[in-house]
């Protein structure tokens, strides 16, 4: 086998949660010993779940593919270091909400941001936004309604924008 | 044309060039969903166990339904826990099958994606201790206060 087939067979392979997942393999196994019929309806319970969340899997990548198609990390860089208040805001929020990926992996581009003038309400602006997950926000429907996840996304953008604001009240950096 | 005139298409052919396809940016979000497939099969199986297992009674004498303090429940049960957001999504949606208020599950939800104790650490080696102790203490003020807010306006319009 090439080093290139090699390291895309350890890509492939390089699955998240498999010993939680065991572990529940093992709760199933042992509980059967516990509560046959239980057991049995758990099963039956997880295969129709699975079913049910499986089509809305295709949606949510399609989703994350043309956010991360149209908006690079670069792009969104360049987005937040913007200069009026109220612009910089509704980019800090908006570049939050379509931002993607675990937050600790934004962290060294947004400390070279802030060392280049970025202001520290436009970081937790940025920070809170990413709560909201975009590409997800079909499965929140599935789950909770649409009512509900409107309610839940405006409000967290609600207090994204506020949280900047008392920060920039209370905080005073030490220099 | 100039030699510049041609180093300028180069430069703009590698940049038009270096931009992955559309096919290959999909493959890599399939690829994301499909490495933590464990993950998810594993919460929606422990999910089943529970929905199975646990009777709403016993659930009822953890989660009062008092608004503040099912929420700080709530939120401390978010903020210890991280991951994939779509896990907390499965997660609350048993929850609330297995009689947690809304009060409860929203505010793990919202702990879930934007706190996180285990994150701290790097958080500070990168902000500073004051700037991480200020946003952290913020945004757990914010998730308390916004999820009773969210339920009541929630509750309100539906």
């Amino acid at each position: 086998m090439k080093p290139s087939d090699n390291s895309k067979v350890t890509k492939l392979a390089d699955f998240q949660g498999t010993k939680f997942l065991l572990f529940v393999v093992l709760l199933y196994l042992i509980l059967f010993f516990v509560d046959k019929n239980k057991t049995i309806e758990s099963l039956y319970r997880l295969v129709k779940n699975t079913w049910s969340v499986l089509p809305v899997f295709l949606l949510v990548i399609f989703l994350t593919a043309v956010i991360n198609y149209y908006f690079g990390k670069e792009k969104i860089a360049r987005m937040l270091q913007t200069a009026s208040s109220f612009k910089m805001y509704l980019i800090s929020l908006l570049a939050g909400i379509i931002s993607h990926g675990p937050v600790f992996v934004w962290y060294p581009l947004l400390k070279e941001l802030q060392s280049k003038g970025l202001k520290n309400k436009a970081l937790v602006t940025f920070i809170y936004a990413r709560s909201i997950k975009l590409t997800l926000l079909p499965i929140m429907i599935g789950f909770f309604g649409q009512l509900y996840t409107v309610v839940f996304v405006f409000f967290i953008a609600l207090a994204a924008v506020l949280q900047g604001v008392v920060f920039s009240i209370i905080y005073k950096p030490d220099d | 044309m100039t030699i510049t005139g041609l180093k300028v298409l180069i430069m703009i052919k590698k940049t038009n060039s270096s931009k992955p396809s559309f096919k290959r940016i999909f493959i890599q979000a399939a690829l994301g969903i499909y490495h933590v497939f464990p993950m998810i099969l594993g919460v929606l199986g422990l999910s089943a166990l529970l929905l199975t297992f646990i009777t709403p009674e016993q659930v009822k004498t953890v989660f009062t339904g008092k608004a503040w303090s099912d929420a700080l429940f709530g939120t401390i049960s978010g903020s210890i826990m991280m991951g994939n957001a779509m896990i907390s999504y499965i997660l609350g949606g048993e929850l609330l099958k297995l009689g947690v208020s809304l009060f409860a599950v929203t505010a793990f939800l919202l702990s879930w994606v934007s706190l996180g104790w285990v994150q701290i650490p790097l958080e500070t080696s990168f902000f500073g201790k004051k700037f991480v102790i200020y946003r952290n203490i913020l945004s757990l003020l914010f998730t308390l206060l916004i999820s009773i807010l969210i339920v009541f306006t929630y509750e309100a319009v539906r």
